[in-house]
């Protein structure tokens, strides 16, 4: 098979697994938060939704920062 | 004389049309030329170039979406496009193995090229725009960019070199050391000329791209464009119907009109109104043209990057088409900030420059 094809073929294997890791993982936490919720471990939800927080930040200032220098 | 296969992408005719200069100069060396292409960008270079042989050669699926979401439906495609170059591969096999040719030049066509012959491709993105959100995902297009360039000899940008005159901005800016390598910037192609007409027209309304997101803009400007004062003509770019209609003494509305038709028009305009799609952008460069307003197609990253881009360098005024008001809009647009495009070479001495610094040593020899 051609080179282009098999590459493009594991690109699309390697970007769909990617989707489902990452809405996997979404679920995971979802469901950890829920059940320290459900348990009254408030201080575990509450450091949960801390390390979202932060992440989400992480990930939107390094977005802000290849904008701002013209990377992308 | 050389054999020389040029293969554009249909996904709308800025493909088509931005061979057109490069076609005629190789023709013009007497060298040649066959097309293998498909759809409405096969038509519009049958009608250019007689003359030439066309092979039909089907390319990818279109993912236009209803709505703003373009990118989700693309994502999507993926599985589609992937077949469709599959089969390109394939088909590109066979029409080799019939003819034999010195030059490939493959317009934005991923799977056209060969390991035996020096084959160069076209295009003005080196570098896909996404939503700040996805920048993961656009460094990936980057590199996977630059994979896809070492395929190729050459990779012509019809841009010009990044700095203050690049039309298409971070778009036409090469991400990896392979692009780097092989990039060339020819400045702008444009298949329109500039014309000896004078400005007697006050507005052009060109409305065109790919449906349903032409007719909704149609529905949205039709109304507003009514409501604006002096001479006005409106470009449907809807091509079922061929029945001018006129709506007043100094509005008319044409439902599809020829190429040559829309340079006239283009160049009697003193103010453009259009999508900001690339190949748009340099036919107004070609033309000089200092005003106009641009409304991006919703959901087309490229097309709002370059209405973002625009604005920012106060080139030209954009809107998009959810919160147009015209009166507004094109008051805003006349405003003496924006400047219209920069002074640049013209598609006539780019095309030249092309063949002798980089088509002729695969093709004079």
């Amino acid at each position: 098979m051609d080179d282009l094809v098999v590459t493009g073929a594991l690109g699309l294997m390697g970007f769909y697994l990617a989707v489902v890791l990452l809405l996997f993982a979404i679920y995971s936490v979802v469901r950890l938060m829920y059940s320290s919720l459900a348990s009254g471990n408030y201080w575990l939800a509450l450091g949960i939704a801390a390390a979202i927080v932060i992440a989400g930040s992480f990930y939107l200032a390094i977005g802000c920062w290849l904008h701002e220098t013209d990377r992308i | 004389m050389s054999r020389i296969l040029v293969s554009p992408l249909n996904w709308g005719l800025g493909h088509a049309t931005r061979d057109i200069p490069i076609i005629k100069n190789l023709l013009g060396h007497n060298h040649e030329v066959t097309i293998a292409a498909c759809g409405n960008a096969r038509s519009v270079l049958e009608q250019e170039f007689p003359g030439c042989r066309f092979i039909e050669f089907p390319d990818y699926p279109v993912p236009y979406s209803q709505s703003r979401f373009f990118l989700p439906k693309l994502v999507a495609f993926f599985p589609f496009i992937l077949k469709a170059l599959s089969c390109e591969r394939k088909n590109l096999d066979l029409i080799l193995a019939k003819d034999s040719y010195d030059l490939i030049i493959s317009d934005n066509r991923l799977g056209v090229y060969s390991s035996e012959i020096p084959s160069v491709f076209i295009t003005h993105q080196l570098h896909y725009h996404l939503p700040m959100i996805f920048w993961p995902a656009e460094l990936l297009a980057v590199a996977m960019n630059g994979l896809e360039h070492e395929k190729y000899r050459h990779i012509i940008v019809p841009d010009n070199p990044p700095g203050g005159k690049a039309l298409a901005g971070k778009l036409s800016r090469p991400g990896t050391e392979a692009t780097k390598k092989r990039v060339y910037f020819s400045g702008i192609l444009s298949s329109t000329h500039k014309g000896d007409e004078g400005e007697d027209l006050d507005y052009l309304v060109m409305i065109s791209g790919p449906e349903p997101q032409r007719r909704r803009l149609e529905e949205i400007l039709l109304p507003q464009v009514h409501m604006t004062e002096g001479s006005r003509v409106i470009l449907l770019g809807s091509p079922a119907n061929h029945t001018a209609q006129k709506q007043s003494d100094t509005c008319r509305v044409i439902p599809y009109a020829s190429t040559r038709d829309k340079e006239n028009l283009m160049n009697r305009a003193k103010f453009i109104i259009c999508r900001s799609g690339y190949t748009s952008m340099m036919e107004l460069a070609e033309l000089g043209k200092r005003h106009a307003l641009f409304i991006p197609t919703p959901g087309q990253t490229e097309q709002e990057y370059l209405a973002w881009y625009y604005e920012k360098k106060c080139w030209f005024h954009s809107q998009s088409q959810y919160r147009l008001d015209l009166a507004d809009d094109i008051q805003l647009a006349r405003q003496p900030v924006y400047t219209g495009f920069p002074e640049m070479q013209k598609t006539e001495e780019n095309v030249k420059r092309l063949y002798d610094q980089v088509l002729a040593q695969y093709i004079d020899r």
